[in-house]
């Protein structure tokens, strides 16, 4: 969990020193793709965590639901109707369910 | 950096041998790079953008607009109207030209003038037909709603100018229909009530003529009589009431 | 044959959702414009209104720094001779009456807002559709001696139409909507009284449950009407 972290920390310094931006008409969607690849990363410490990790189905899952919900707001867009809110309840709900497995295992371990 | 990560064997032999930890801060890199080019953008609220805020935002610009340009012309008659008077600021008599006109103008447009011009003319009297035996006996009456339509239609048409039975018809008379009696600034006229505009005859004749309008309609429904003719000439007299200012002041 | 069946139903139903979708898609394209995404035309279109507002700020303060130099300069030209002096005071009284001043005064202040939304009742109506009863409380006003009007800050004038357009109504050829706000200068108590008789203008709005205020004010300002008009088909006869 450290490493996702440092990771995070390490990837905004880089971000924030290059020199890459993108069209401004597309903030609404990597908002959404950001939420999706943060549930990702909660995910994949969660099943470090229990020892299940897999590496095909976290990258899978980070690329696949970040296009996924970036796509899904995009065509709500042009459909005229706020799509990306259900984006917005799946991941963060996950997160927070994630979130609260991580908790639950790292207090266990103390406890062991 | 490169032997820290043959040393944890990032690359195993199998897929599932990636070290989850370094997988899993690689990619958190990637959303923390994201994170901050979408920071840089300096975005205010993303509000959820519906069809109806749109239309909106586009009424609210035609809006805009419209006062914008109204603005301009405000500007450019104020313009001249200085400059006219700086140049007579040199000879006393040349400002009394120009408050003369300044004050002539502005009586014509607040109908104090008698004005003449091409317009329509609009005969109208109750419903005389009683033998329509399902009509109820109010409604083929001249009501001050049906009156107020009418006078409102004619200013959409861009009626400059409006009398009724002779009387002059300015945004602070009163109008009250009673029956066989229309009271028009304090004057009781008599029916039939002759309304007089003058603008654009074509305009103002579509005002209360054309299939949709209110005049249509009472004609149509309500079998009042309505019958408007285009004029070349009509004289329409000024305000004939006595009107004065006891509580409105001019902001200073 | 089962499975024909299935396969038809799923493509029919995926016909008729490829439908549904690009008459959605054209509906909105039309609306937002080609080519362009929603989120970015209402940010195109936020940017527009605060650029007019700003340039429409600017040009009333150069109207207003206009106005006073006109002022200024009137003043001084009229110093010395009484009969521009009644010229002048003439001339604004014309402007006035004309509706091409600023003016303040004791009266009215008529709020007019939608009634709240009925679940029950599908179809919710709003001012907008009755623009009888604004033209009515507009004639009260007038019996009642009012001296000045304005509708939602639009001065009401010889020349002010007032049109429904989609659910907006325009006046003096600006969009406005609900609520309305009618102001009147005159005699506050005749005003207010006119307005609430039994039966009167007030009463029917109730009636057909507009949520209305009417409150009486020392200190109502109305602005001045900001078309600059000129008449085109009307000219004056001379008389003398």
């Amino acid at each position: 969990m450290v490493y996702a972290l440092i990771g995070i920390l390490i990837g905004v310094l880089i971000g924030f020193l290059l020199p890459f931006t993108y069209n401004s008409a597309y903030t609404l969607y990597v908002s959404v793709a950001i939420l999706a690849c943060m549930d990702s990363i909660f995910g994949g410490i969660r099943a470090n965590l229990e020892g299940k990790f897999d590496a095909t189905i976290f990258v899978s899952g980070f690329i696949g639901n970040a296009i996924l919900a970036a796509f899904l707001a995009y065509i709500g867009d042009r459909l005229g109707v706020p799509l990306y809110y259900a984006a917005i309840f799946t991941f963060g709900n996950r997160l927070f369910d994630n979130f609260a497995k991580i908790r639950r295992i790292i207090t266990s371990k103390k406890k062991n | 950096m490169l032997s820290l990560l043959k040393k944890n064997k990032w690359w195993g032999d199998n897929m599932k041998e990636f070290n989850p930890k370094l997988t899993i801060g690689i990619f958190s890199a990637l959303v923390g790079i994201l994170f901050a080019s979408q920071v840089k953008m300096n975005i205010q609220m993303v509000t959820p953008v519906t069809i109806n805020s749109i239309q909106r935002l586009e009424l609210e610009i035609k809006s805009l607009r419209t006062e914008v340009e109204d603005l301009k012309l405000n500007i450019e008659d104020k313009q001249n109207y200085l400059t006219l008077i700086e140049d007579s600021n040199h000879s006393e008599k040349n400002i009394i030209s120009v408050l003369e006109d300044e004050r002539d103008k502005n009586m014509l447009l607040a109908g104090f003038k008698t004005v003449e011009g091409p317009g329509v003319e609009i005969v109208m009297f109750d419903n005389i037909n009683s033998d329509e035996l399902s009509f109820d006996f109010n409604d083929g009456i001249i009501h001050d709603v049906d009156m107020q339509n009418i006078l409102n239609d004619l200013r959409v048409a861009g009626a400059e100018a409006i009398s009724i039975n002779g009387e002059r018809v300015l945004s602070f008379s009163d109008i009250k229909c009673a029956g066989p009696v229309i009271r028009v600034n304090g004057r009781s006229l008599g029916t039939p009530f002759i309304i007089t505009a003058i603008g654009d005859p074509k305009l103002l004749m579509a005002s209360v003529s054309a299939p949709g309008t209110y005049a249509e309609m009472l004609t149509k429904v309500y079998g009042i009589g309505i019958q408007p003719y285009t004029k070349d000439k009509l004289v329409i007299p000024a305000y004939s009431g006595d009107f004065s200012y006891s509580y409105a002041k001019t902001v200073q | 044959m089962n499975k024909k069946r299935e396969k038809l139903a799923i493509i029919g139903v995926s016909l008729v959702l490829g439908l549904i979708l690009s008459v959605q898609f054209k509906t909105i394209n039309k609306t937002v414009g080609n080519g362009v995404l929603p989120t970015q035309r209402a940010q195109e279109l936020a940017n527009e209104v605060s650029k007019l507002k700003s340039e429409k700020e600017l040009l009333t303060k150069q109207l207003e720094e206009l106005e006073n130099k006109v002022e200024q300069y009137e003043k001084e030209g009229i110093s010395h001779d009484t009969y521009a002096e009644n010229l002048y005071k003439d001339a604004m009284k014309y402007r006035m009456l004309a509706g091409y001043t600023d003016v303040h005064g004791p009266g009215i202040i008529l709020e007019i807002n939608d009634p709240p939304i009925d679940p029950q009742i599908s179809d919710s109506y709003g001012i907008v559709d009755e623009l009888d009863l604004l033209l009515q409380v507009i004639s009260v006003l007038n019996a009642a001696d009012a001296e000045a009007i304005s509708i939602n800050d639009q001065r009401y004038t010889s020349f002010t139409e007032i049109v429904r357009a989609g659910n907006h109504i325009e006046i003096n050829g600006v969009s406005t909507g609900a609520p309305i706000v009618i102001k009147a200068i005159g005699n506050p108590d005749t005003l207010e009284s006119a307005l609430n008789i039994k039966w009167g203008i007030v009463w029917q709005l109730r009636n057909y449950d507009y949520v209305v205020n009417l409150t009486q004010n020392q200190d109502i300002k109305i602005e001045r009407y900001r078309k600059a008009k000129e008449f085109i088909y009307a000219k004056p006869v001379e008389e003398e």
